[in-house]
């Protein structure tokens, strides 16, 4: 994928980010000073609580009408307005690159993340997982698009199945935005832990190919796994492809499973639609987005 | 090859199955039972299945080797039998079995279509004859059986050539140790006479025997301590002793072996015919009768008329009392010799004799009639003539010139035909003679050939002289031979004896099992009795249209599926 690719999936993506946006608003934040409501108290305008007068607070936040309903001075205490906290995993493996339209609707919505985190103010940080190579990145590599040939051009990783999340150093508090498939086996509870350890919030995005959920397969094939080595043949007929899709309805339905017992919104984002509308499919009714 | 992100999904549809994957994965394709079952009916054409007949009969001829060496291989006979039988059979429904023997002068041994039966029938049987060529019997056969038939000879030795008629050799023997009797001789010391027998070891190891010698005295059959004898590898021995005095049979017994033919060597006191001769030649002829009598076997001078068998004459020349030979006499000399080309007509007095040198002078010449047998010419003039009596038979032996001027006696011709002449007159002499013969030897008796004469009667007797087994013989076309198994019999014309004998095996070629060995040579099988037997497969076009209907059907349904789903390429 060239550059002008990247951009113009890029632009794609911030058209959708205007539209649609990460549900920020209903996490109560701590930290730096922002635009969203922060746990403490602050000079925002929503209020908060009441406290007593002590020589030297600000007189303007005197509640009046219980200092006539008391004759004792209380103070109005306001919310704090802080800055949210963003973790970004793209999860980099073969299987979210192996074709263009997955490899562009990935793309889209890692652009997608990292846009709603930027014009949130939030303070983002950017993770890319291979197998068991992690690779931070900075932002200004996303958004400059370098960061496709760093994270592509990497060799295929050891042959591990499930994402290295215990090599994130995640920050208390945080938004956990994943950009992943799912496609690999495993019990989904350890990486939600790790995404919801330290009162983060998980948010999935997975995007998928109709050709993976309904393929339409009959006969005798040589499959190859887009992330291992090797050739494996397999006789397809109704009877198993019966299997097959029952079995990808299983783990999809184990992860909905999962991500609901740890409050995490998981939305599949087809990769055979505009990105808008596979967004707006299944991402507003999970609870992965807002609109604007 | 097709690169997808779900490959851990798919394998998660593999079940566990006890009969193995591949067996799972056939179960539900219906073009891949369909295209087996076109294979299997490819396969059941190329096959080209025949149907037995239910009538279709075999017919089977089996030669059993008549030598008296297979009776050491009876049980190996009847196990072949039983193994053969169902190759003979080949492809037919039905069998007919003819079970002969090589000897064409011995009966079939069994006819029929059942094996039991012919198993039944073998156990009956015995081999005794000596050697023998099946040809004419494997002839007979394939006569019998016809061109599709089945012949199988059995026998202990393998043939050297390639048997005739399409047979196929079955040879069960196998090298046996054999010691036995080969032969036996006579020898008069004083009152004393002794017999002689040779024993041979046909075996290649050294072999050892016993022997005893037992005979028949009134009511008894004493015999004698067994004397051992020890023989090396191909080794002949001469055992010997005295004739019991007392006795007229004796018995020598040697122990068992396997073949048991030559263990036993019964024996008579030899009496042979006498021909009883008188001489009445003239003074200058009378040394050739001097001579006749003292050269020639069993010639007993005779003086009594009436038990005379042969005259010695010059003078008779018509035999009408008794048989003559006729030397005339020729008083005249310097007669010139015979010229001329000396011929001998083909007779069994002359044949083979050598008269060329003979030199005779031209003197007397006796007439001679049509009746008479010239056996011997020179040019126009008969030399020597044989006459028969019309009425009595008695033949007469005439030299029709002066032998003593001649050179005839100096001819060994002329002693020849005078012994076969006089051998003649005593073989046709109506007398008792006791000799030693051998198993199934044939016999010429002389006997008394008239219409209203008893028949012969063959009689078999023990050492003790009891009769064990009496058989007629009918006048006419029978040949006498002695009995096939060693022992004593007799021959009678009413009360009259006029043969004893004492029969043994003395085969040698029988006895010896050197060469005797396994081995199998089939016969080619007739395609066409193949096809005699069974019939084809007359669905063989069904089978063909439903093999192409079926190969259709599978087609459409490959077709059909590949057209819905075209495998997704990633």
């Amino acid at each position: 994928m060239n550059v002008d690719q990247l951009t113009a999936l890029y632009a794609q993506a911030s058209a959708c980010a205007e539209r649609l946006t990460l549900p920020l608003r209903n996490q109560v934040w701590r930290g730096m000073a922002g635009e969203f409501q922060g746990a403490g108290t602050g000079s925002s305008t929503d209020f908060q609580d009441h406290r007593a007068y002590a020589p030297g607070d600000d007189p303007r936040h005197i509640n009046w009408q219980a200092y006539a309903r008391t004759g004792n001075y209380t103070m109005k205490m306001y919310r704090e307005e802080v800055r949210p906290v963003i973790d970004i995993i793209l999860d980099a493996s073969e299987s979210m690159f192996f074709t263009p339209e997955k490899a562009a609707r990935t793309v889209e919505l890692f652009y997608f993340a990292t846009i709603s985190a930027i014009r949130a103010g939030a303070a983002t940080q950017i993770h890319v997982l291979k197998g068991d190579q992690y690779t931070p990145l900075p932002i200004d590599a996303v958004t400059s698009h370098r960061w496709y040939e760093q994270v592509t051009g990497k060799n295929k990783a050891a042959d591990t199945q499930n994402l290295a999340l215990d090599k994130i150093q995640f920050r208390g508090n945080a938004v956990r935005i994943l950009i992943s498939d799912l496609l690999f086996e495993g019990d989904p509870t350890l990486p939600m832990k790790l995404l919801t350890a330290q009162q983060g919030k998980a948010i999935l995005f997975a995007p998928y190919l109709r050709a993976e959920s309904d393929p339409e397969w009959s006969g005798n094939y040589e499959f190859a796994d887009a992330e291992k080595s090797g050739e494996h043949p397999h006789r397809i007929e109704t009877h198993t492809l019966n299997l097959y899709k029952k079995a990808y309805s299983s783990h999809f339905a184990q992860w909905h499973s999962v991500a609901k017992r740890f409050s995490a919104p998981v939305a599949r984002v087809s990769a055979d639609k505009p990105l808008l509308d596979a967004l707006n499919e299944e991402s507003i009714k999970a609870g992965a987005l807002t609109i604007q | 090859m097709e690169i997808i992100s779900t490959l851990f999904l798919l394998k998660q549809t593999q079940r566990e199955s006890s009969s193995g994957r591949k067996f799972e994965n056939l179960r539900g394709s219906i073009p891949l039972w369909l295209q087996l079952l076109a294979v299997i009916l490819v396969t059941w054409l190329l096959v080209q299945p025949r149907y037995v007949k239910a009538k279709s009969t075999q017919r089977i001829a089996i030669i059993l080797d008549s030598s008296a060496s297979m009776s050491v291989f009876k049980q190996q006979i009847t196990t072949s039998l039983i193994q053969e039988i169902p190759r003979l059979t080949g492809a037919a429904a039905n069998i007919e079995i003819w079970l002969m023997e090589s000897d064409t002068t011995k009966p079939k041994i069994y006819q029929g279509t059942s094996t039991r039966e012919m198993i039944a029938a073998l156990d009956q049987w015995n081999a005794n004859s000596g050697a023998t060529d099946p040809s004419n019997t494997l002839r007979i056969a394939r006569s019998l059986v016809g061109k599709e038939g089945a012949i199988t000879y059995i026998t202990d030795t393998p043939l050297d050539s390639t048997p005739p008629y399409n047979t196929s050799i079955l040879a069960i023997g196998s090298h046996v140790p054999n010691c036995g009797i080969t032969g036996v001789s006579f020898e008069q010391r004083g009152e004393d006479l002794i017999w002689k027998a040779l024993v041979k070891n046909y075996s290649d190891s050294a072999q050892q025997r016993t022997w005893y010698l037992e005979y028949s005295q009134k009511d008894q059959t004493p015999r004698t301590k067994d004397r051992s004898l020890n023989l090396k590898a191909g080794q002949i021995v001469t055992i010997q002793g005295v004739f019991p005095n007392e006795a007229e049979r004796c018995q020598i017994t040697l122990s068992d072996d396997a073949f048991l033919l030559d263990n036993t060597l019964p024996l008579v006191r030899p009496l042979p015919k006498p021909l009883h001769v008188n001489s009445s030649l003239p003074e200058k002829l009378r040394s050739i009768g001097t001579r006749i009598l003292s050269s020639f076997p069993n010639l007993t001078e005779e003086l009594e008329t009436n038990r005379l068998d042969l005259q010695l004459t010059s003078t008779d020349t018509t035999p009408i009392n008794h048989h003559l030979i006729v030397f005339p006499e020729d008083r005249s000399t310097s007669r010139p010799y015979l010229t001329g080309n000396i011929v001998a007509p083909k007779n069994a007095l002359t044949d083979g004799l050598n008269w060329q040198t003979l030199l005779i002078r031209d003197n007397i010449s006796l007439p001679y009639s049509e009746a008479d047998t010239i056996l011997l010419w020179q040019g126009e003039r008969p030399l020597i003539i044989l006459r028969q009596d019309p009425v009595e038979k008695h033949k007469a032996l005439i030299f029709n010139f002066d032998i003593s001027q001649s050179n005839a006696l100096k001819q060994p011709s002329t002693a020849v035909l005078l012994l076969r002449f006089c051998e003649q007159l005593r073989h046709d002499k109506i007398a008792l003679e006791t000799r030693i013969t051998e198993t199934d030897e044939p016999l010429q008796i002389a006997h008394n050939k008239e219409a209203n004469s008893p028949l012969l009667t063959i009689r078999s007797h023990s050492l003790s002289g009891e009769t064990l087994d009496t058989t007629t013989v009918q006048r006419y076309g029978s040949d006498i031979t002695a009995p096939s198994q060693p022992g004593f019999f007799s021959i009678t014309q009413g009360e009259t004896t006029l043969f004893t004998s004492a029969t043994y095996f003395a085969d040698t070629r029988e006895a010896d099992f050197s060469l005797c060995q396994s081995d199998q040579i089939y016969a080619a099988t007739a395609a066409s009795a193949e096809d005699r037997h069974t019939r084809e497969d007359h669905y063989w076009r069904i089978w063909g249209f439903l093999i192409l209907a079926i190969l259709t059907v599978s087609w459409w349904f490959t077709s059909t599926k590949s057209k819905e789903s075209r495998p997704v390429s990633t």
